[in-house]
């Protein structure tokens, strides 16, 4: 059974036509008196950690090391940096896309 | 199920949290600046606890032997890896020490933080915090609701976090009793965590209660992860290689840690696509 497995590598990002099927478009929602984003949606990879996204927002809002920053997913909890953008889109997901709440400080615990 | 085999299970989850990890921890050697070599640090960690909980008193004990030393750049490393530490110190074991030698030999780190791997633990509040977060992540799986650890008072959380680093189930299942939510349960918490290309993965795989009640450990990885090696993987859950034929709903019940989720760990792994 082992020999019949060939090694299958279609799950694996693709450089063609496919590619689109391997990102997610993720929905930022501003919380509070958090600063808005130019880009409310951004395309990030399936196989991209959460810490991925974090960092582009930080990025976007020019936020310091030091400045709190807090996102939740489906107003509910925040994933962990190291859970993958794939398996938080085919979990907590609507509409094709991801819900993102960001907020400067701890709106949901 | 007869009445002997419920009072079983829950003697088989008492024993998992009986369940301790006896930690050697050195120093990276380049970093003493002592003359002196220092004694490695030797602890028994519960298995449902967190690595950080240990953080002040490794702290403390290689202090006198490095130079510089920023509180918060301290993590841990097996054989070239780093140690997750959202992920409950039983997890990693499992994942990391595939030999199963004992007592389980990590480095502490004061330098070099990799900040591409893993976020800072400032303090023990950190983990605490991101415990609970699992936890509500869990309870949004089970039942499209967090309101009942929102509700959780102070007092609850700090009894609930000194009950899962003191190893006490009862003081768990006090708290939990608190935190129980309402309605039918939605989709079930699990995780799959293996090493491959010198990464812990840490994917989600959540399973209708339906879905739960019909499948066997087996029987649920064949759906989810067809492609893996079955002769050379090894599965293996708190600490224990189960058979392939345990029903999940049981695995669930006896086997879940204290966030909620159930991780199966997956060793030996060469290629899972």
């Amino acid at each position: 059974m082992q020999q019949e497995e060939p090694n299958n590598t279609t799950e694996e990002p693709a450089d063609d036509s496919s590619s689109k099927q391997d990102k997610v478009v993720i929905l930022f929602k501003a919380v509070g008196s958090t600063p808005l984003l130019k880009k409310t949606k951004a395309k990030i990879n399936t196989n991209s950690p959460f810490r991925e996204v974090i960092g582009f927002i930080r990025k976007q809002l020019k936020m310091k090391n030091d400045q709190s920053l807090f996102l939740y997913c489906n107003q509910a909890f925040c994933p962990n940096p190291d859970e993958l953008v794939g398996d938080l889109y085919k979990t907590f997901g609507s509409d094709k896309m991801l819900v993102i709440s960001y907020c400067n400080t701890a709106a949901w615990g | 199920m007869t009445n002997t085999d419920i009072i079983r299970d829950s003697e088989v989850r008492r024993q998992i949290w009986k369940g301790a990890i006896p930690l050697l921890i050195n120093i990276s050697s380049h970093e003493i600046t002592s003359l002196q070599t220092p004694y490695p640090f030797y602890v028994m960690i519960p298995r449902q606890s967190y690595l950080p909980t240990l953080g002040e008193s490794v702290r403390n004990h290689f202090v006198d032997y490095v130079s510089t030393f920023n509180k918060s750049d301290l993590w841990f490393e097996c054989q070239g890896e780093v140690l997750k530490w959202n992920l409950p110190v039983g997890v990693l074991f499992d994942v990391h020490n595939t030999s199963h030698n004992l007592p389980w030999s990590i480095t502490v780190h004061f330098n070099a933080f990799p900040t591409d791997k893993i976020y800072k633990c400032l303090s023990e509040s950190d983990v605490i915090w991101t415990y609970l977060n699992t936890l509500k992540e869990a309870m949004y799986l089970q039942y499209n609701n967090v309101n009942s650890i929102m509700m959780l008072s102070k007092n609850d959380q700090t009894k609930l976090w000194e009950a899962i680093k003191d190893n006490k189930l009862n003081d768990y299942d006090e708290t939990k009793e608190q935190f129980k939510a309402d309605g039918t349960l939605k989709l079930h918490p699990i995780r799959i965590v293996y090493e491959l290309n010198k990464e812990v993965k840490n994917e989600l795989v959540p399973l209708s209660d339906e879905e739960v009640k019909a499948e066997t450990l087996g029987s649920f990885l064949q759906k989810v992860k067809p492609n893996r090696d079955v002769e050379r993987t090894n599965v293996v859950v708190q600490g224990i290689k189960p058979s392939l034929e345990t029903p999940l709903d049981w695995l669930i019940d006896a086997c879940s840690h204290p966030d909620q989720f159930l991780y199966i760990c997956l060793t030996n792994v060469i290629n899972l696509n």
